[in-house]
């Protein structure tokens, strides 16, 4: 067996976190600090491992999944792996040259053209200019943007422009490809894209890094996968097992309701402030879903996508009712907002069960604000749908397909 | 399997040291071109004029300072060519401001390249630095007018402008990286900078010359300031009247060397929490 491409050996990111520290901190603030420290006693310094113990291989050609919750430290491990920063311990070697999909159009000026911008993107990629030269005509092919090549890329509808910068990512050709899902927001048309040129990739003898939440795809794309929990590997082994293992605790803790509301997002500018999930009795015997978040701003915002998503036992996502598909937004917020969903007859399209409800708060099309994947837990009823005496799980599929029999004569 | 670290291309570990890798940073050259080209032609996108702004930013520094502080102040002393000297202090003292405000907004300006991208991030003050020597080299072709139709030619001494104009960006990067790491913290720096190069354009001979109006016993002191040294210097390179004394020269070559040192090890020291923290 050849040399692991990537080998992972205790790695650990520490954030040092001052507590009652101002949010924004000005030098006003440090000034006053000094001023006041012989006064006070000292600020309480908290250390938070992002990362600990992080150990593992990938070998030439595999396709290793990340999972775990969000602040479990997929993100981080994904930046120290890219040398944005630096780990606090451990040490982590890579062979080749790493690419990203994480940075899909970073350093992209609105006043430069498609063109100029190809180069400048490239550049910061780390493509020489002679290979971008080289790659040009096929980046602006796969991106469909031939005609606008000379327009500032301010102009561009907002998926051309997530077109070509994913273009110019996906033709870097590295040999080692970090790709974190969470980030790649954008129509359902473009996270294929992204999921098919990793499926490419990978069968290219790269190796790839898949960070995600979507279970059925790291099942599908994964050869192993490392879940991460605190910062710590609690699991590492096959996808499959590791995808099983972590559901199995993810669908208990939600049942439990472990997450204790609000979560705000980083800026703590909005956050979710409670949310509540049932399925009711509704109309003509049937059932109601019934999602309700309730919604709190520090300041004024506008246009904040709220989405949903429901995944069931086995980790498939049964529906991602993202913002940037359903319009779900919220226009206004400056202070309370309450949002509710509503589908009218849910037993009707899912098959009897638990499942498990996301939630999250994003700008459509640019980032997540706040995500949950495991809020709640619903159950729908189960239901005999072919009449049979039976009562449909999830062991007999996603979907109770209201499928008729006859027998035809020939 | 034998443990062979050496082929590992990459080794990711904790910071040791500054991390300051020169082989790297030249490897860089192409992306350092291609930021400060990003940032030249947005500067000139939408504006009818493009990059006829570079001229007329030290024309209209020139007329105004031969004008005010020549006419009304009477600094123009006994220099017969006041508003070349004035042009020459002007396009100095341009570069030197705006490689100081580029470096220093220079991280906050690609905090989004920080955060998502690695890469030295010397690149980014030192693009900015590009980008003012194109302002400047523009402005050099503005001087070479104004000479010419003065009819003043150059002298062999004109061969050292380069290296006065390289003082220039060393000078600025001094104290630029300083403030620009420190900016990547606190945002408090970017609103003292314009206020420094306030303080700075009178405290540096750009309106008036050095040798005609400090007193002797005051340059060594005097010569703390850098730019004292920078400005006289490229005024003594094309101006056969102007006077270079050692002694001044040397202490801001000294502080200039000191402020550069330090700032790019302070910035290097710096840079593994510039994502975190920016």
């Amino acid at each position: 067996m050849s040399q692991p491409m990537i080998r992972v050996e205790g790695l650990g990111k520490r954030y040092r976190i001052g507590h009652k520290r101002p949010t924004a901190d000005g030098l006003r603030h440090v000034i006053a600090d000094a001023v006041t420290r012989p006064f006070r006693r000292r600020i309480e310094l908290e250390d938070l491992w992002a990362l600990r113990d992080v150990t593992f291989d990938v070998a030439e050609g595999e396709v290793l999944g990340v999972i775990g919750r969000n602040g479990a430290g997929k993100s981080t491990l994904l930046k120290v792996l890219s040398r944005i920063t630096p780990p606090t311990e451990g040490v982590a070697r890579l062979r080749g040259r790493v690419g990203s999909l994480l940075e899909v159009g970073t350093g992209f000026h609105p006043e430069l053209t498609g063109r100029e911008n190809v180069y400048l993107n490239g550049a910061i990629l780390g493509m020489r200019r002679r290979e971008i030269a080289v790659r040009f005509d096929e980046i602006v092919a796969f991106a469909e943007i031939e005609k606008f090549l000379d327009m500032p890329v301010k102009r561009y509808s907002s998926g051309m422009y997530v077109r070509l910068a994913f273009a110019i990512a996906a033709h870097l050709q590295p040999e080692i490809l970090l790709v974190d899902e969470v980030l790649a927001v954008g129509d359902v048309r473009f996270q294929k894209k992204c999921l098919g040129k990793m499926g490419e990739v990978a069968r290219g003898g790269r190796t790839v890094l898949f960070v995600s939440h979507n279970m059925s795809a790291v099942r599908l794309l994964c050869d192993r996968a490392v879940w991460l929990e605190g910062g710590r590997a609690a699991h590492l082994g096959e996808a499959g097992a590791t995808v099983d293992a972590y559901l199995r605790t993810a669908e208990q803790e939600a049942q439990e309701g472990p997450v204790r509301w609000p979560v705000f997002d980083k800026s703590e500018q909005i956050g979710i402030t409670n949310l509540r999930a049932s399925v009711a009795a509704g109309e003509g015997g049937s059932s109601r879903l019934e999602i309700d978040v309730a919604v709190r701003s520090r300041r004024p915002m506008t246009n904040i996508g709220v989405g949903v998503l429901l995944t069931n036992r086995c980790g498939i996502v049964v529906a991602e009712l993202g913002p940037a598909v359903t319009n779900f937004v919220i226009e206004r917020i400056d202070g309370q907002a309450h949002c509710a969903f509503r589908c009218e007859g849910i037993d009707r399209y899912l098959i009897g069960g638990e499942y498990i409800v996301g939630i999250w708060l994003a700008r459509p099309r640019v980032e997540y604000l706040v995500r949950i994947d495991h809020a709640a837990v619903v159950t729908v009823p189960l239901r005999d749908v072919y009449g049979s005496g039976v009562n449909l799980d999830q062991q007999h599929g996603v979907v109770p397909l209201p499928v008729t029999f006859a027998i035809r004569e020939p | 399997m034998s443990e062979t670290p050496g082929q590992y291309e990459r080794v990711i570990g904790p910071p040791r040291g500054l991390g300051l890798d020169i082989g790297e940073l030249w490897a860089c050259r192409e992306l350092l071109a291609a930021l400060a080209k990003r940032s030249i032609l947005a500067r000139y996108k939408q504006t009818v004029m493009g990059m006829l702004w570079a001229v007329v930013r030290p024309v209209a520094m020139m007329g105004l300072g031969t004008l005010v502080f020549g006419r009304l102040f009477g600094l123009s002393g006994d220099s017969e060519r006041y508003s070349l000297a004035v042009l020459a202090g002007v396009l100095v003292w341009l570069l030197f401001s705006q490689c100081l405000t580029g470096c220093v907004n220079s991280l906050v300006t690609g905090a989004e390249m920080v955060r998502k991208v690695y890469f030295p991030r010397l690149i980014l003050p030192a693009s900015a630095c590009a980008t003012a020597l194109v302002d400047f080299l523009v402005g050099v072709g503005v001087l070479a007018v104004v000479m010419a139709a003065q009819q003043h030619g150059p002298s062999l001494r004109a061969l050292t402008l380069p290296l006065w104009a390289m003082l220039a960006v060393i000078a600025a990067l001094g104290p630029g990286l300083w403030l620009a790491a420190l900016n990547a913290r606190y945002r408090d720096v970017m609103h003292v900078v314009p206020f420094l190069i306030n303080i700075g354009l009178f405290v540096s001979p750009v309106f008036y010359v050095t040798s005609a109006r400090v007193a002797s016993s005051w340059r060594p002191l005097y010569a703390l300031n850098p730019m004292v040294a920078v400005i006289d210097g490229f005024r003594w390179a094309i101006l056969p009247d102007a006077v270079l004394s050692p002694l001044p020269l040397a202490i801001s070559l000294a502080v200039a060397a000191v402020l550069f040192v330090s700032g790019v090890m302070f910035f290097q020291y710096m840079q593994r929490v510039f994502a975190d923290v920016i």
